[in-house]
């Protein structure tokens, strides 16, 4: 669907990435500033990349140097970005008609069901600027979907809409993708969206690519503090290496006198290594368990416990780090977690994950 | 009233405005949009009439086009007489001392358009010239429109520079500010009130028409 190979300045910053996707919806997560709208941008040919080869459904759209560059309107890329930005002067069906040869698709069969999926008909007559936001961004979808885009590069549709609006609008573009089959660039630094549509998923930072993947393999697994970030995991760690195990496979950190084992890793003893886990990836019991396949089993102190909805949060604290473990009412009901309490906290070595 | 007068003046705004629009919307669209290192020089030379006494630029436009000058010898040598003193070259000194009252109104209203709209006309399929007929120009039309009326405006009402290049020939050169000179210089100031009546009159309905189109809150 998609092969870029693209090194653009723009001032300080680079984007330099090299990116092959079967798709149909390749999901580009990162948070803001690290190069995703430059990304869509040079697919779309907004920009002029200093150096780049831009693959789009086995048509190449840009290779560079070269002299090889097709223009945007020869792209067939249509772009929907973040602010819905209808063409204020135009009414809704002039809007949906804009692009080339969209006048005949919008009476065509094909049309209508673009129209009906994103439920413009009553809109139809009205000028942009009395719709609200979650309307006007249905339109710019509309008006995108209906240039027929060989590739349809989506910037953060959802970010300007609030929560409802934005599941409305992720409802569409799944419909989109399964009833419509448009294939997608789809940016976005939300990871539940990714996680919904996305068949494919680069993690872009500082304008470079760092995982690449099925989205729930890149999320489950990040590799770096900025991925951990975005899509939330709860406790992040500095930790100071201790040793390495190679034959044992794991490398020993130091939680301030309780030590953590985690994957093996090739970062130099005294230096420090940054470690995510998952809250409902550890486990908690009263007593160190015999047997135990799982590294780590760390004595720890409950400092908090706090019952949130249909789970319970509890804030533990061991050696100098302090972790945070989601268990459900039942679990915390059984062992009577309460402040001050002792536990020990069950970490798997995978659990720990090592981030860039 | 000098009738004669009215019509030549009507014609050398009225052709003045046309080619304004021609040069001026390409060059204020470059002006708004390119943005590059030395587009403020450009600015500078395309504002200098505004600040430049009349006769200064009426002097230089009559030395450009004067029979020792490539443009004046090569009119000189199709049209068999001289260009100075003659409507052309009213015209071209008219276009050149009413560009900046044309180019900075489009200027402003090009530079007023969100450039990321037209981005998405080009993603749709549609290319430059279209998206600037069908986006820009309808997105900034009361700025081209107030820039269109204040450049024939402005044309009507020159004097200083018409003197100096056209001189004052009935029906060739002489304007009607030349002719409400020659009243006031013949003492006919009957006949100058009324020619002075009609210009104020003129003047303030083009700029009622100018303000009124301005978008509340945006001044030219």
């Amino acid at each position: 669907m998609l092969q870029a190979r693209i090194v653009h300045r723009q001032g300080r910053f680079t984007l330099d990435v090299k990116l092959e996707s079967n798709g149909p919806v390749l999901g580009v997560f990162g948070a803001s500033g690290c190069g995703k709208t430059t990304l869509l941008h040079c697919i779309a040919g907004l920009v002029k990349p200093r150096e780049a080869r831009i693959e789009v459904r086995t048509r190449t759209v840009c290779n560079r140097p070269g002299g090889m560059w097709v223009p945007p309107e020869r792209r067939n890329c249509a772009l929907v970005t973040q602010e819905p930005l209808l063409f204020p002067h135009i009414s809704v069906r002039g809007n949906l008609a804009y692009a080339r040869g969209a006048m005949d698709e919008l009476e065509s069969d094909g049309g209508w069901k673009i129209v009906e999926v994103l439920r413009l008909k009553p809109l139809l007559d009205r000028k942009p600027g009395g719709l609200s936001g979650g309307e006007k961004q249905r339109v710019a979808l509309g008006r995108a979907l209906l240039s027929k885009p060989d590739l349809l590069l989506l910037d953060e549709p959802t970010s300007s809409l609030d929560a409802e609006l934005a599941r409305d609008v992720l409802s569409l573009l799944l419909r989109v993708k399964h009833d419509l089959k448009v294939p997608m660039v789809f940016v976005t630094h939300k990871a539940p969206e990714l996680l919904a549509l996305a068949d494919d998923c680069a993690v872009l930072e500082q304008g470079s690519v760092v995982a690449h993947g099925p989205p729930a393999e890149v999320l489950r697994k990040p590799r770096t503090i900025g991925v951990a970030n975005l899509v939330g995991v709860d406790n992040l760690l500095r930790l100071r290496v201790l040793r390495h195990d190679e034959p044992g496979g794991v490398t020993i950190l130091d939680m301030g006198g309780v030590e953590l084992a985690a994957p093996l890793c090739d970062i130099e003893s005294g230096s420090h290594a940054s470690i995510g886990i998952y809250a409902d990836e550890i486990m908690l019991c009263l007593e160190k368990p015999a047997g135990l396949s799982a590294r780590n089993a760390l004595a720890c102190t409950v400092t908090q416990v706090d019952e949130v909805g249909r789970e319970v949060l509890v804030r533990l604290r061991a050696g100098t780090n302090d972790l945070l473990a989601r268990i459900t009412p039942a679990a915390a009901a059984e062992l009577k977690l309460a402040g001050d309490s002792r536990a020990v906290a069950v970490v798997k070595t995978a659990a720990c994950h090592l981030l860039g | 009233m000098d009738w004669q007068a009215i019509w030549l003046t009507a014609k050398l705004a009225g052709i003045t405005t046309l080619i304004l629009a021609a040069t001026g919307i390409p060059l204020a669209w470059w002006l708004a949009r390119a943005r590059k290192r030395y587009t403020f020089l450009v600015d500078a030379l395309v504002g200098l009439p505004m600040v430049l006494p009349p006769t200064v630029l009426g002097f230089y436009v009559l030395v450009a086009l004067g029979p020792h000058s490539p443009v004046g010898s090569l009119y000189e040598s199709f049209a068999g007489h001289i260009l100075p003193f003659t409507f052309e070259s009213l015209v071209i000194a008219s276009v050149l001392y009413s560009l900046p009252f044309a180019v900075r109104p489009f200027t402003a209203a090009f530079a007023g358009v969100d450039g990321r709209l037209l981005e998405i006309s080009r993603s749709l399929g549609r290319g430059p010239l279209y998206t600037f007929g069908r986006v820009a120009m309808p997105l900034s039309a009361p700025g081209v429109i107030s820039g269109l009326v204040l450049a024939f405006v402005h044309t009507v009402g020159e004097f200083g520079v018409v003197l100096m290049v056209g001189g004052n020939i009935a029906g060739e050169t002489r304007t009607i500010s030349i002719s409400l000179y020659d009243d006031v210089q013949s003492l006919d100031y009957a006949r100058a009130h009324y020619t002075a009546a009609v210009l104020l009159a003129f003047s303030f309905v083009a700029l009622c028409v100018t303000y009124a189109l301005q978008p509340k809150g945006r001044q030219l």
